[in-house]
């Protein structure tokens, strides 16, 4: 397999575990006999550079716990996570923060934009820590608000935004450090119809332009039509990938501003063990 | 750079709309501690500084060197200057002094034309126009340039502290008998004025004279003998041509004697370090409640900033400066209701108490107030780092 071939992403029977009650710390923990909750049971995925995948599912099927760990936000119970070469979960704390901060983009149903801090001045928060100068990092910040449409809003406090503004805001604050992978939980929950198609776009673009990978995860199926793969989940577990035909459903999606039902692809549903790539 | 602008907006717009009840709670929390403290020691200053021989406008003392013991307070013991008014009329010519006046002090007993005697502290001067009082006593009174040396013109001037005034009943104009232990002698004295008794050292049994009528009932005329020396000036550039005035010479400012005083005196200085260690207490106290109110209340964004790479230092600088810049604030408001502590404090004394000051506002009393600000905002912090090891973690975000 060749570099380009190689997956960004590769899990190898992920697990992840949460207990309820019981007493953790660093040295000790007690009532390991407390009950567990299987967030995430053995799965298996790979995605691959510039890739839009899609993540569906009903609340508690585990779309945010896989979000979370394939961002690096977490480290799984059992299983693995390898981003490029790294396997993730043999980060420390530091070094998945630094690997975030560098690969990662992050858009979360509850954006927590800093209410202290301009629009401009929470986008460029990144580039502060990577210590980019203040010019630089006001530039890319107004590009890319102006990108997501919000070149009157560059100096507004959040407080002084809608939802769905303060949204985009999230999204550009993902987007500023060209990011190889964008995780992206609910990202248009907030938005109109046209923002929402707009940010679509965008996420397009950049798994074009820039080989971005694209990790979305939403209960509103249109959202997902632009992934190049939908991943259906239930309890835990992935039960049906389904590769589509993104090219003619995102610009029939953009054109009609809804899906026919006619154009839907033929699903190819795949088990997981289909799935599987070697790394 | 970049951090700390960040770090001042979060805090200005915090105070002013986000937030303002939490962020002004640690202010006046540190305020309240460090004012509290900067009253008291200020106290304690002024229970140090009373018994120093000093004006108000006097901003050097040359003495002596001895053994360690402040020089400024009264020591009749000590090595004395010779020559000293040629001396003093030579530094007073300088153009950065207004004056110097050479110092002798000496017990003496007094005794007026009705028999009454009295055991006082003769402190004898060379008067000069800017020169207002000695040991709180006023100069008026005394003719100006000490003309017994100068033209062998008696004077025979006495002006009388209040404390003295009381305690020998006498006032303007009184003939006085003064007595030395080397014996009684013929020269004539009377009372030239009686200072008021607005200055708390007013209240104690001293008489200022000419100095060289001092020194000739004394016999310290022999070498021209003084004390020490007190310069007037502002020039703070004259202190080490000062101490080359004689050798083996100490040369002392108005706020080295200040905090030598309080260091030397246990009850001033057991004030004002408890005074300390309470306002540290107090204040951290409420900075770390603050603190951990503002944390908990900021863990969604705490762990957004986690999530999106911004490193646990980054995170805990950017809340560091928030608490320096908000102790440091508490610290300057507490330094203004400290003086106005000071003041009021002041005021009842003089009502209640004493015709004097009980407190000081000596630089270093207010300056102490912005160093326990700091060491409030620093003690805050580890608790901060400990909140953000446990609080804001990239796991809860989204949860």
């Amino acid at each position: 397999m060749t570099q380009s071939q190689q997956p960004l992403l590769q899990c190898n029977a992920v697990s992840r575990q949460y207990s309820l009650g019981g007493t953790q710390s660093r040295w000790f923990s007690r009532n390991s006999d407390a009950p567990t909750v299987d967030a995430l049971s053995n799965v298996d995925l790979s995605i691959a550079r510039g890739e839009i995948v899609g993540c569906a599912g009903p609340s508690g099927s585990g779309k945010s716990t896989l979000l979370h760990l394939l961002a690096g936000l977490d480290t799984p119970t059992s299983g693995t996570v390898w981003f490029d070469e790294t396997n993730l979960a043999s980060l420390s704390n530091r070094a998945r923060t630094r690997h975030r901060l560098d690969h990662v983009g992050i858009v979360f149903q509850h954006f927590h934009l800093l209410d202290s801090l301009s629009a401009r001045a929470n986008v460029a928060l990144p580039l502060v820590e990577l210590g980019r100068p203040k010019k630089e990092r006001q530039q890319r910040a107004t590009e890319l608000l102006t990108a997501m449409g919000l070149e009157d809003r560059i100096t507004h406090r959040p407080a002084e935004l809608s939802g769905g503004e303060q949204q985009r805001v999230a999204i550009a604050r993902a987007l500023i450090t060209e990011p190889d992978l964008v995780v992206a939980d609910e990202p248009t929950g907030e938005l109109d119809t046209q923002t929402g198609e707009r940010v679509l776009t965008r996420f397009r673009e950049l798994a074009g332009e820039l080989d971005t990978a694209v990790v979305l995860a939403s209960h509103d199926e249109p959202t997902l039509d632009i992934a190049d793969r939908l991943v259906r989940m239930r309890d835990g577990e992935i039960t049906e990938i389904e590769h589509t035909d993104t090219a003619d459903r995102a610009q029939h999606s953009l054109e009609d501003g809804s899906v026919s039902e006619s154009q839907q692809p033929a699903a190819e549903s795949s088990s997981l063990d289909a799935d599987l790539s070697n790394p | 750079m970049a951090l700390l602008g960040v770090s001042l907006r979060r805090t200005y717009v915090r105070a002013t709309k986000t937030a303002p009840g939490r962020t002004w709670m640690s202010v006046v929390g540190v305020a309240l501690a460090v004012g509290l403290m900067v009253v008291v020691a200020g106290i304690g200053v002024g229970i140090a500084t009373q018994s120093t021989v000093y004006g108000d406008n006097v901003d050097y003392w040359i003495t002596p060197e001895s053994d360690g013991s402040s020089s400024a307070l009264i020591d009749t013991d000590a090595p004395r200057f010779g020559s000293v008014h040629p001396t003093a009329s030579e530094l007073s010519e300088h153009d950065s002094i207004e004056y110097a006046s050479p110092v002798l002090t000496q017990p003496l007993r007094i005794e007026t034309d009705d028999g009454t005697a009295e055991n006082v502290l003769a402190v004898g001067v060379v008067n000069h126009p800017e020169f207002d009082d000695i040991t709180d006593v006023t100069t008026d009174g005394l003719t100006e340039g000490d003309p017994y040396y100068e033209t062998d013109e008696w004077t025979g001037e006495l002006v009388f502290s209040a404390g003295s005034s009381e305690l020998l009943a006498a006032t303007d104009g009184d003939s006085i008998t003064v007595t030395h232990p080397r014996g009684a002698t013929n020269r004539e004295f009377s009372v030239a004025t009686v200072d008021p008794g607005a200055a708390s050292g007013s209240q104690f049994p001293v008489v200022v004279m000419q100095l060289s009528e001092l020194q000739a009932i004394t016999g310290a005329d022999r070498n021209d003998e003084a004390d020490q020396l007190v310069v007037s000036s502002n020039d703070p550039s004259i202190e080490p041509m000062l101490a080359d005035v004689y050798p083996r010479s100490t040369v002392s400012t108005r706020e080295g004697l200040n905090a030598q005083a309080v260091f030397e005196d246990e009850l001033p200085l057991a004030l004002s370090v408890t005074a300390g260690i309470i306002a540290v207490v107090i204040g951290t106290l409420f900075v770390m409640t603050t603190t951990g109110l503002s944390v908990a209340a900021d863990r969604g964004r705490l762990s957004t900033l986690a999530a999106i790479g911004i490193s646990r230092s980054t995170r805990f600088r950017l809340l560091a400066s928030e608490i320096l810049l908000i102790t440091l604030v508490g610290g300057l408001i507490g330094v203004v209701l400290g003086m106005g502590g000071i003041r009021a404090a002041n005021i009842v004394a003089r009502q209640t108490l004493t015709s004097g000051t009980v407190a000081s506002t000596a630089p270093f009393v207010l300056a102490s107030g912005f160093v326990i600000a700091g060491v409030i905002g620093l003690l805050s912090l580890p608790y901060l780092g400990l909140l953000l090891r446990r609080v804001g973690t990239a796991k809860e975000v989204g949860r």
